[in-house]
């Protein structure tokens, strides 16, 4: 019942915020006056118009790469960081090379990374990953280090063993941080996405825009760019969701 | 049940030797419940850790029923200062987390714990989760988790330092309630010299650190009707008083 009410008030209040977003793109649209800039009402009749014979496609395309890259990233960088956090030996051996690699911004390695793995989608998965799986690792791997030994002492006076502790203790403890690097990974993940989709590809919202915009259809451009929001939104809601489910007992 | 001899412990914290422990010599009988006080930071915490096999002494020995304590005995449980329960988890899911890392199945996890919950009057918040409950019943689904356990030896490190006094004085008595009807051996470690005088049949007074033993003092009228008014509860009180270096 609650749970309930509160669904209802967080999609009143969403609803309420796409409102006031619309209106000012509407009153900002009226007054530039310029066609790269179309009103909400075009560009969104303009969504619905193509998403089925089009968009969909490209949507698809994107959706299934940011997915797969955020999966990846997790299923590596989560693990990776949550021992590295614990095990003070790997940790001794790990940290210095991540410190170092970490701040290197790995998107300039592209053209390698299309040298060496051809221009179809891996390539453009294993970038987006390349660059997540470090902030998923590095928050992972800080969240585990934090855990008070309290805890440990605790779990370890019940008779468990090494994996009960990272299953009962490590694992909960870190993930709500774990989500919350989600979250800024996914920003990350699809600016990324857009960046990798506007070479080599026929496919993806990212080609879709830059194409639109080289073919000066604005219209197709933004709904192109409606579509990358809502495929953000959408992982967001979904991070939401599983936060509901697992960590219940932090919205206490 | 316990036999300590000439226990002592140093480690290594920030790059310095600290000595916590230095030759602690005692025994406890199977049944009896052993107060440890002393001043604070004076290696009392240290010396139920040892106890419990979570930390090994640098010299000396100790023997539970002839054994090397061990942490995965499951005889032993320890209750640690701030109840050492799991947010993430509900009460009931904490209660039964010793039996589900030994092994036990869904059933008899069950069939084990939630008689333990009625009992401790916790039934109605098995689905809780810690933050939802107040101090005193935190300490009693601490209390929960390693009674389901069935231990011979319940060690507590400040079970009550956090709590109000009102609560904290029925707990003292809980906690007698449970010594007396599952015939535990009990270790509790405490900075309160009322709580010591109250829950130990032996009382072991400890110094500033490095920690020694200043005295074991018997205190066989512990548990008895109407103690907690009696002369012989507040003679005892004061002597401690004396012996902690308290000023009346």
């Amino acid at each position: 019942m609650i749970q309930g009410d509160r669904i209802l008030k967080k999609s009143a209040e969403m609803l309420a915020a796409v409102f006031i977003i619309i209106a000012l793109w509407h009153i900002l649209a009226v007054f530039v006056k310029n066609q790269m800039l179309p009103t909400p009402w075009q560009a969104v009749s303009e969504f619905f118009g193509i998403f089925r014979s089009t968009l969909w496609m490209h949507f698809n395309a994107s959706t299934s790469r940011v997915a797969v890259s955020l999966l990846l990233a997790a299923a590596i960088g989560v693990p990776a960081g949550l021992v590295t956090g614990r095990e003070e030996i790997l940790d001794r051996f790990l940290s210095p090379v991540i410190y170092l690699i970490y701040p290197i911004p790995k998107i300039v390695f592209l053209p390698i990374i299309f040298l060496f793995f051809g221009l179809g989608d891996f390539p453009k998965v294993f970038m987006i990953s390349l660059i997540v799986t470090f902030q998923i690792l590095v928050t992972a791997r800080d969240a585990a280090k934090g855990i008070p030994a309290q805890n440990v002492y605790s779990m370890t006076s019940l008779g468990a063993n090494r994996w009960h502790i990272y299953y009962h203790v490590i694992w909960p403890a870190c993930l709500p941080k774990i989500l919350t690097s989600l979250r800024i990974s996914l920003g990350t993940a699809i600016a990324v996405l857009f960046f990798v989709e506007s070479f080599a590809t026929t496919e993806g919202l990212g080609y879709f825009i830059m194409d639109s915009w080289s073919r000066s259809e604005f219209s197709e451009m933004f709904a192109g760019i409606i579509g990358m929001s809502v495929l953000g939104l959408m992982l967001y809601i979904l991070v939401d969701i599983i936060e509901t489910r697992w960590c219940r007992w932090q919205n206490l | 049940m316990i036999a300590a001899e000439k226990l002592s412990l140093t480690y290594e914290k920030d790059n310095t030797r600290v000595e916590a422990l230095a030759d602690i010599t005692f025994n406890l009988r199977k049944g009896s419940s052993l107060s440890v006080i002393g001043p604070s930071g004076c290696g009392k915490s240290s010396l139920l850790f040892v106890i419990a096999g979570l930390i090994k002494p640098t010299a000396g020995k100790i023997a539970i029923d002839g054994r090397v304590p061990d942490r995965t005995n499951p005889d032993t449980a320890l209750i640690l200062q701030d109840y050492g329960l799991f947010p993430w988890k509900t009460v009931y899911e904490n209660a039964s987390l010793g039996l589900r890392v030994r092994g036990y199945n869904k059933r008899a996890q069950r069939d084990i714990v939630m008689p333990i919950l009625e009992k401790l009057g916790l039934a109605e918040f098995a689905r809780h989760f810690p933050t939802q409950l107040s101090g005193g019943q935190k300490q009693r689904v601490a209390i929960a988790r390693s009674l389901a356990l069935s231990p011979k030896l319940l060690l507590m490190d400040e079970p009550l330092s956090s709590l109000d006094a009102l609560t904290r004085e029925n707990l003292q008595k809980f906690i007698l309630d449970i010594w007396f009807r599952h015939s535990l051996t009990l270790v509790l470690v405490t900075h309160n010299i009322e709580e010591a005088v109250f829950l130990g049949s032996h009382i072991l007074v400890m110094s500033e650190r490095p920690g020694r033993v200043i005295d074991i003092i018997e205190n066989p009228l512990v548990g008895t009707p109407g103690f907690r008014q009696s002369s012989g509860y507040h003679q005892l009180c004061s002597r401690l008083r004396g012996l902690l270096g308290v000023v009346n």
